[in-house]
């Protein structure tokens, strides 16, 4: 009979095919869609405060202006220069463009476009600011054109879109224009050349977050109506406190189908919003996520969850329910059409350069130097510098920092640093044969208006290779049952092994608790001869609080003496965290 | 970790997941991007187990369509709209099926029950640990690892009833890869 293994199996399963799917595009559609669903309505929760929210896309825009900028018209180009003491706006983003359409009352206005590399890829993307004016007083809270192109008026192709597929135009803040920037790429100008081109955008939709509100306490099994102009009422399923009265799960069901959003004929993504409960504990808005369930009698419920942390304990006292639902309330048929000049030379030159401070503590601590950052319109790029003899693989030995975040006053944003030498992981669109590099995404993570900000590299847990040859625990000769031994390294880590024989291999598990995570892998020594496991049968799993590695070594021979060495390892090393200044 | 280092961390484990346990490419394409979504939109502070929690929104998504598409509850569908279009059972399988017949492994795994499949999934494929596993599942450990346990044997007695020639070509296909 075949004798088949779980370890077989698992390379079975692990080898399921998956057939490639398009994750760019899914990633994009993603990143719409949760901009959609927190930009609607379900994420107004202070948005007089929540600086993350509000200046999301100020926050980019800024970060433009500063970076890039070059005013294309008139010929002169507005470098970032905070010693000169002016703050650029949006206004000044870029190629100053200024130019309008109007339909039924509505101005639209491009502003300006500005040109640059897109955050992950060597490739340029045209951004084009928009903003709403003019409105004829119509009250909305968010504005979106059904569709949007932008045509090369010498070829007569459409550009593809490098951002979000959405035409959404928000207000910045209270007060301010609605506004976009949406970006393109493909056919751009170079250095010298000039393109014309023609904005599309049809059919404005405006709509509003309307709120019904459901009194201060929800009643189990109690029919509500949420939306009554379409008779949409809900009952609620379930209402139960838990978690000591910390935590309030609900459950409801509509008494017909929920309904989508209004602007059905936008360009859709993947989903429709159909509303959802939410709550003012006092002032204050909260949401939660829904999902929906169905049961025996196949009935769907919408769930929710909403969690309170009064620091007393108590039951929250001052709650007030709604349902809040997106409502397309006017609507504006027609075509805006702009058509626009962009020089590229002007736009091309908009890299420039910061210094980074601190490089001897970096040096110091990590044999790494990264002396400064080159920020263009949509992202900031670090070069990493590493001293040749740092690739060797010696104990103590820094690896890489687990993050890195830049900080622009309090806002903080991630980093991706790759090709990490000796990483076998390389994010997907990353050349595994590039220089490595931090990368912060200007265009889609948080950014404010870098001019006269404070900016802080930010290198937290560093994970660090530790490895100590000449320590050798010893074990008995393996056997079919397992032996489980320990070691406490002069690091302080504690080596779990257990070994077992199976057959002619003997199996090493060594258990990390996640706390650190084998690189070579364990030897083992038998009567003084020393085995290297198979790296093809080696497995591992690094997940939560447990991680183990597992080295099966070929046709070990019996013997008398055995012992176990832990070969390299990375631990995490927060005293080598770092904060560096950025000097502009 | 922030939501482009989430996604690209576990797009994988996640899509994979969802491929197998629902059987369309299409249906995956969409229950992945809502689990992301679903991801991004919650508070993440608190989480401790990212990949667990993570494949817990799987789990309960992939479930979710199953038994959507079990029911054919159109009404339902409709109202949530959350999907693309769905096919008919039958339809999803034989679109499946056509697309699959090279990998014999994949037909065996169909042969098992979604909750014995989603358990050898999640700790197979996904990696869980049988604990994490239990939690994505939101049943005991005993039960998690029953569900493991069982669905190993019953691929291991597939395989070794499986014609000796598709068993070499899955031994190559897997040592391969």
């Amino acid at each position: 009979m075949l004798r088949v293994a779980e370890q077989q199996i698992r390379k079975g399963l692990q080898a399921l095919p998956d057939h490639g799917p398009d994750y760019d595009s899914m990633w994009q559609r993603i990143r719409t869609e949760v901009e959609r669903r927190r930009s609607g309505w379900n994420e107004q929760v202070d948005t007089s405060n929540d600086k993350r929210f509000v200046s999301r896309s100020r926050q980019w825009i800024m970060a433009a202006s500063a970076a890039a900028v070059v005013i294309a018209a008139g010929g002169t180009a507005a470098y970032f220069s905070p010693s000169e003491g002016s703050e650029p706006t949006a206004a000044d983003v870029g190629q100053q463009l200024q130019a309008t359409a109007e339909v039924d009352g509505v101005r639209l206005t491009l502003n300006n476009a500005a040109i640059g590399l897109q955050p992950l890829a060597e490739e340029n993307q045209m951004s084009l600011r928009m903003t709403l004016n003019d409105t004829q007083g119509r009250s909305f809270d968010a504005a979106e054109f059904g569709e949007a192109t932008l045509t090369d008026l010498d070829t007569g192709k459409n550009l593809e879109r490098s951002g979000t597929k959405r035409d959404l135009f928000r207000q910045e803040a209270p007060g301010e224009d609605y506004a976009l920037t949406q970006y393109f790429a493909g056919s751009l100008p170079v250095a010298g050349e000039t393109k014309r081109y023609r904005l599309t955008m049809k059919d404005l939709f405006l709509n509003e977050t309307a709120e019904t509100p459901l009194g201060n306490e929800l009643v189990e099994g109690q029919e509500y109506a949420v939306i009554p102009e379409d008779d949409l009422r809900i009952k609620i399923n379930a209402y139960d406190w838990g978690s000591g009265d910390q935590r309030l799960n609900v459950s409801y069901e509509a008494n017909k189908d929920w309904p989508k959003s209004q602007s059905d004929s936008l360009p859709s993504t993947f989903t429709k919003e159909p509303g959802k409960l939410t709550i003012k504990n006092g002032e204050k808005l909260l949401t939660s996520p829904v999902w929906g369930s169905i049961n025996a009698e196949q009935v769907w419920s919408r769930n929710t969850t909403f969690m309170f942390h009064n620091v007393n304990g108590e039951k929250p006292q001052d709650l007030t329910f709604f349902y809040a639902y997106v409502k397309t309330v006017d609507k504006a048929n027609g075509e805006w059409t702009i058509d626009f000049t962009v020089q590229g030379s002007q736009a091309a030159a908009s890299d420039y350069t910061l210094s980074i401070d601190g490089q001897q503590s970096l040096e110091e601590r990590t044999g790494m130097k990264l002396p400064e950052a080159i920020a263009s319109p949509f992202r900031i790029k670090i070069p990493v510098i590493r001293q040749e003899a740092d690739a060797k693989q010696s104990a103590g030995r820094f690896l890489f920092y687990q993050e890195t975040i830049l900080q622009v006053d309090d806002m903080e944003i991630p980093g991706l640093q790759a090709p990490i030498p000796g990483q076998e992981y390389v994010p997907p669109g990353i050349d595994p044969k590039a220089p490595e590099t931090i990368t912060f995404n200007l265009a889609q993570d948080s950014l404010s208006d870098l001019s006269g900000k404070s900016l802080t590299l930010k290198l937290r847990n560093a994970v660090v290779m530790n490895e100590y040859p000449e320590i050798w625990t010893s074990i008995e000769p393996p056997a079919a049952q397992a032996q489980s031994v320990k070691e406490t390294m002069p690091d302080q880590s504690i080596m779990a092994y257990k070994v077992t024989r199976k057959g002619k291999d003997v199996h090493v598990q060594t258990l990390t608790e996640n706390k650190f995570y084998l690189i070579s892998g364990t030897q083992l020594k038998v009567d003084g001869k020393t085995y290297e496991s198979d790296s093809n049968e080696t497995s591992s799993k690094y997940a939560g609080d447990f991680g183990y590695r597992i080295d099966v070594f070929k046709n070990v021979p019996e013997g008398s003496d055995f012992s176990i060495n832990a070969g390299s390892y990375g631990v995490y090393d927060s005293s080598r965290d770092l904060d560096l200044p950025i000097s502009q | 970790m922030d939501d482009q280092t989430l996604f690209e961390t576990y797009k994988e484990d996640v899509y994979r997941y969802c491929l197998h346990m629902l059987r369309s490419r299409a249906d995956a394409e969409d229950s992945c991007q809502e689990v992301f979504v679903k991801a991004m939109l919650s508070d993440r502070t608190k989480v401790e187990y990212t990949k667990a929690w993570l494949m817990r929104i799987a789990a309960n998504e992939c479930r979710s369509l199953l038994r959507r598409r079990n029911t054919g509850d159109r009404k339902e569908k409709k109202a949530f709209s959350i999907h693309a279009p769905l096919h008919s059972p039958r339809s999803v399988e034989h679109a499946y099926e056509q697309a699959e017949t090279a990998n014999e492994f994949v037909r065996l795994l169909n042969k098992l029950k979604p909750k014995t499949r989603e358990a050898l999934l999640l700790y197979y494929v996904a990696d869980l640990s049988t604990n994490e596993t239990a939690r994505a599942l939101d049943v005991p450990v005993g039960t998690a690892k029953s569900r493991i346990n069982r669905g190993l044997g019953m691929l291991k007695k597939a395989y070794e009833n499986m014609p000796e020639p598709y068993r070499k070509g899955r031994e190559h296909h897997a040592s391969s890869c």
